[in-house]
């Protein structure tokens, strides 16, 4: 009889984090380089303030280095996933400026805000980019 | 039991096989018969077409349509104007100065190359818009500029090699395009 509702509890447990609904994060990131040099970035990740209807397209996996917090796992992971969403379409505006032959340059690079679910599975964060419907 | 219809079934197979031969001759001496259908295999052999006697070409002038000049449907050999283009650039990013560790360093010049990268490709997509200007006094040149803008959105371009030597991190970036694309990019301008 206790194994028996052991099982059933182990069962209701199992059923309720496989049940865990995932979240949805908004992602932007904007970069500004001078002369070749990076003078300032931003890279930002914000809840979702209200219902998206979008539909999941790529899917990029994370390791998550045993962090329980998604800004710092983003963070370590930011080049891997700068280079899935740069994919997508990246938005690039370049002044260049030569003055009596002395070059200077002012690149900007924008990733346009996108929405993204965050699963957590294994030690891995499973991102998954939208498009909204 | 068992014995008897192996033995009753190999019988009336032999009888069959003999009857078969029987039954063919008998139709084929009566071809005049238009109920009895006798299917024969057919053998299939693929041969090179026989030459084909080319017609003259008209006398009239002929005219091409767009249409014509489309791709064949079918055609798995594609002409070299309907290949997909692919642009390599290689983009230049520098270190700064400040930096608290060696990985930073590496992590803000790979930022940068890729930006470069991405305006190079831009470049090359879209176009570059120029302004100049020259400033003359007394018949001196007082000041010259030159101004360059780009202004893209840039997709599915990847990262091919990433090079970091003595400070500057080289990335270089492929994009693959239609060329029919392009040039309605090109177009749209």
């Amino acid at each position: 009889m206790r194994k028996d509702l052991l099982l059933a509890f182990f069962l209701i447990l199992y059923l309720a984090s496989s049940l865990e609904a995932s979240q949805t994060y908004i992602l932007s990131y904007r970069a500004q380089i001078k002369n070749a040099v990076v003078i300032s970035e931003s890279f930002h990740l914000t809840h979702a303030m209200k219902e998206v209807h979008a539909h999941p397209d790529q899917k990029l996996e994370l390791d998550t280095f045993k962090e329980e917090d998604l800004q710092v796992i983003l963070e370590k992971n930011r080049d891997k996933i700068l280079e899935f969403l740069m994919k997508y379409g990246t938005h690039t505006r370049s002044h260049e400026t030569v003055s009596d032959n002395k070059s200077s340059s002012l690149i900007s690079i924008t990733i346009p805000p996108t929405y993204i679910t965050v699963d957590f599975k294994n030690d891995y964060a499973i991102i998954t980019r939208l498009i909204i419907d | 039991m068992k014995k008897i219809l192996v033995i009753s079934a190999f019988l009336s197979a032999v009888l069959m096989a003999e009857e078969a031969p029987v039954q063919e001759v008998a139709e084929a001496a009566q071809p005049s018969q238009p109920n009895v259908i006798v299917v024969e295999p057919v053998v299939v052999t693929v041969a090179a077409p026989a030459p084909v006697p080319v017609p003259e070409p008209a006398a009239k002038e002929e005219h091409i349509c767009p249409q014509d000049m489309q791709e064949p449907p079918h055609s798995t050999k594609r002409p070299d104007a309907y290949k997909k283009m692919r642009i390599n650039v290689t983009g230049q990013g520098v270190a700064p100065t400040m930096t608290s560790s060696p990985a930073q360093a590496y992590a803000l010049a790979k930022r940068a190359a890729i930006a470069d990268a991405y305006r190079l490709l831009a470049e090359k997509v879209k176009g570059v818009r120029i302004e100049g200007s020259d400033k003359i006094k007394n018949m001196m040149v007082q000041r010259s500029e030159v101004r360059t803008f780009v202004d893209a959105v840039i997709a599915e371009a990847e990262i091919i090699e990433t090079v970091f030597q003595d400070g500057l991190c080289e990335v270089e970036m492929e994009l693959t395009i239609d060329p029919k694309q392009w040039r309605s990019i090109l177009a749209s301008r």
